[in-house]
């Protein structure tokens, strides 16, 4: 397989990835209306604990002195389900923690604050996941086995799979009244318990489902890079996904998906491909200034982004009803922040 | 919709109820009993704690003095869903609606124990079957409020008295047997005042009992079997309107010693 190819696979393979994580933020904040502005930390969560089940224990991994929790050296399938499992775990966890009466903007808040607090404690206390390094020498599925060229095939293919997999039940999902629930719970909490339906239980069914995406994800990064470290779930990487989002279509699967593709696809790596003349480390730093400006252009011409969001379709519409095609388009759905006047909402308790 | 859906019950029971904010009390000692199937309503001047005292009999404050009785249920110190859920809701003083969603989803959210709220019932799809049944319901209620030219409509296209019947629709939508209106004649124009007024009727003529808060006497008059009278987070008097109007301490609480005439509309 030539240089271009391999190329080629690598760029299926960390698309499918990125709209895993963009469909699972979409899950919990285009849908549910939860600001998780930790989202890249349940991803690093699902690449760790997929990366320690996978390697031998510390010590007897031929790899020097890395220090590590666990090592339970499992194959394909079950290091991936432990690391899907454990990021659902630490997602409960967090909700538990972070939901109780917290509301959209306190919420947004403590969970940056907890996103930054491990990112220091996992950099610097180096015995749970080898610090600032990282884990190494994860083995990849079938990567002895197979080929090289055969094997990235292989992985391009697993991640499109599960990709698909996971973007099909979430479709489904959005289409029940499950999915109506979320976006109501989005427009208003409170309103959400007045009509007898727990808000506590759709908003944590709507995290944890965003949680089994990242932690998809992040299993499949670390069993193709073969290492993750502090520097793949710097905060930043939460706002460039929060990007995708918008600049898709928050609340709609299909806007995800596009909005994934278009940033890093299209923006990120075909910016990398012009022949700019700049200092190579120059240009992670332009990317990131372009991300933001994209993001303002979107939101100031198109705020319900490239591909809005459905009205809710039912069979058998009134014919007489003023939901006229002009009208839909003149009205596109409140703006990516609107959730934040939430003040009307506050209680006193 | 017809009436014999909802069950002739619904009472509604509050013993010395009393809550404070920091230090302020804005009810205190308050005791009122709605039977089922009656038209309870509170007046009273501004920030004499009606509202407050609908947010502690609903479930938006959990913690207070005092005991509520739904029916047979002690609900003192429960959740909003869950008290909405065994059959009382409420409404809220300034209208509240899924903004950006259509008239008809407005209303489909609301059917009670839906199937496909659930993750399994979701994926598996099993939902399906049952839907067309809340279908059919929601789009009766929305007929029957005049909402059907708008049904497709954001809620947030609505007017000021569209917005209070979908309320509506979407309360009796849940099969309510009691419930709390928090003034919901206001932002409404006189035009559809006489609707909501109507549509306000049917519900004692369907047997849900009413515990409403509202500022204008004549409604009051022509909708409540039972008046209470709060000023200062007390219930001060208690009666039929007509003989309340007689009230000194209600016209005085109310509308200050100087404006008595007010009252005889």
């Amino acid at each position: 397989m030539s240089n271009v190819n391999y190329y080629l696979v690598t760029l299926v393979f960390f698309g499918a990835v990125n709209g895993l994580q963009a469909i699972g933020l979409d899950m919990q904040f285009g849908q549910a209306g939860i600001f998780n502005f930790a989202y890249i930390v349940l991803v690093a969560v699902g690449a760790y604990a997929t990366g320690i089940a996978s390697i031998h224990p510390a010590g007897h991994s031929g790899l020097g002195a890395l220090t590590y929790i666990g090592g339970f050296g499992w194959a394909f399938p079950w290091n991936m389900l432990f690391g899907v499992l454990a990021t659902v775990v630490f997602a409960f966890i967090l909700t538990s923690i972070a939901f109780r009466r917290l509301r959209h903007d306190y919420l947004a808040l403590t969970l940056v604050t907890i996103g930054s607090a491990l990112l220091l404690l996992i950099t610097n206390q180096v015995n749970i996941f080898n610090g600032e390094t990282g884990i190494v020498g994860v083995p990849g599925p079938w990567q002895s086995q197979l080929s090289s060229s055969a094997w990235y095939i292989t992985m391009g293919g697993l991640a499109l799979f599960i990709l698909a997999v996971n973007a099909y039940i979430f479709w489904r999902i959005q289409r029940a009244p499950l999915g109506r629930l979320f976006k109501a719970l989005r427009e208003d909490e409170i309103l959400v318990a007045s009509l007898g339906k727990n808000p506590a239980r759709v908003k944590m069914t709507a995290f944890l489902l965003g949680a089994v995406s990242a932690g998809l994800a992040g299993s499949l990064f670390v069993l193709f890079i073969g290492g993750w470290g502090v520097g793949g779930w710097q905060p930043g990487e939460t706002f460039v996904l929060f990007a995708a989002v918008l600049l898709g279509g928050r609340g709609r699967l299909t806007g995800a998906l596009l909005g994934a593709f278009v940033l890093y696809e299209v923006f990120l790596q075909g910016s990398s491909l012009l022949n700019i003349p700049l200092a190579p480390g120059i240009l992670p730093a332009v990317q990131q200034l372009f991300v933001g400006i994209v993001l303002l252009v979107v939101l100031w011409l198109r705020p319900a982004g490239l591909l809005p969001e459905h009205k809710e379709k039912f069979p058998g519409a009134a014919a007489t009803s003023r939901g006229s095609k002009r009208r839909r388009i003149a009205r596109q759905p409140r703006p990516a922040l609107g959730n934040m006047n939430s003040a009307k909402e506050l209680s006193v308790e | 919709m017809s009436s014999n859906e909802v069950l002739p019950q619904g009472s509604i029971r509050v013993e010395n109820l009393s809550k404070s904010f920091g230090g302020v009390s804005a009810v205190s000692d308050v005791s009122l009993s709605v039977p089922a199937g009656t038209f309870y309503g509170i007046i009273g001047p501004n920030g004499s704690g009606k509202s407050t005292l609908l947010d502690c009999i609903s479930g938006v404050h959990t913690s207070y003095g005092g005991r509520v009785h739904f029916e047979d249920t002690d609900i003192s110190g429960m959740a909003l869903h869950k008290i909405a859920s065994l059959g009382m809701l409420r409404t809220f003083q300034v209208s509240r609606l899924f903004e950006n969603m259509s008239v008809l989803s407005n209303v489909m959210v609301a059917a009670p124990e839906q199937e496909g709220e659930g993750l399994f019932s979701a994926i598996s799809g099993s939902w399906r079957k049952s839907q067309a049944g809340h279908l059919t319901r929601a789009r009766s209620l929305i007929d029957h409020y005049e909402l059907t030219r708008v049904e497709e409509a954001y809620a947030s296209e609505l007017s000021g008295g569209q917005r209070r019947l979908l309320e509506l629709a979407r309360l009796l939508m849940m099969r309510p047997r009691a419930v709390l209106l928090d003034e919901p004649f206001a932002g409404v124009s006189p035009v559809n005042r006489a609707r909501l007024l109507k549509q306000l009727h049917s519900f004692s003529e369907a047997g849900i009992t009413v515990l409403m808060v509202e500022h204008r006497l004549e409604l009051v008059e022509e909708l409540c079997d039972k008046v209470g009278v709060m000023a200062e987070g007390k219930i001060i008097a208690e009666g039929a309107m007509s003989d309340l109007r007689q009230d000194r301490a209600v016209l005085s609480a109310y509308l200050g010693e100087f404006h008595k005439d007010a009252l005889r509309m």
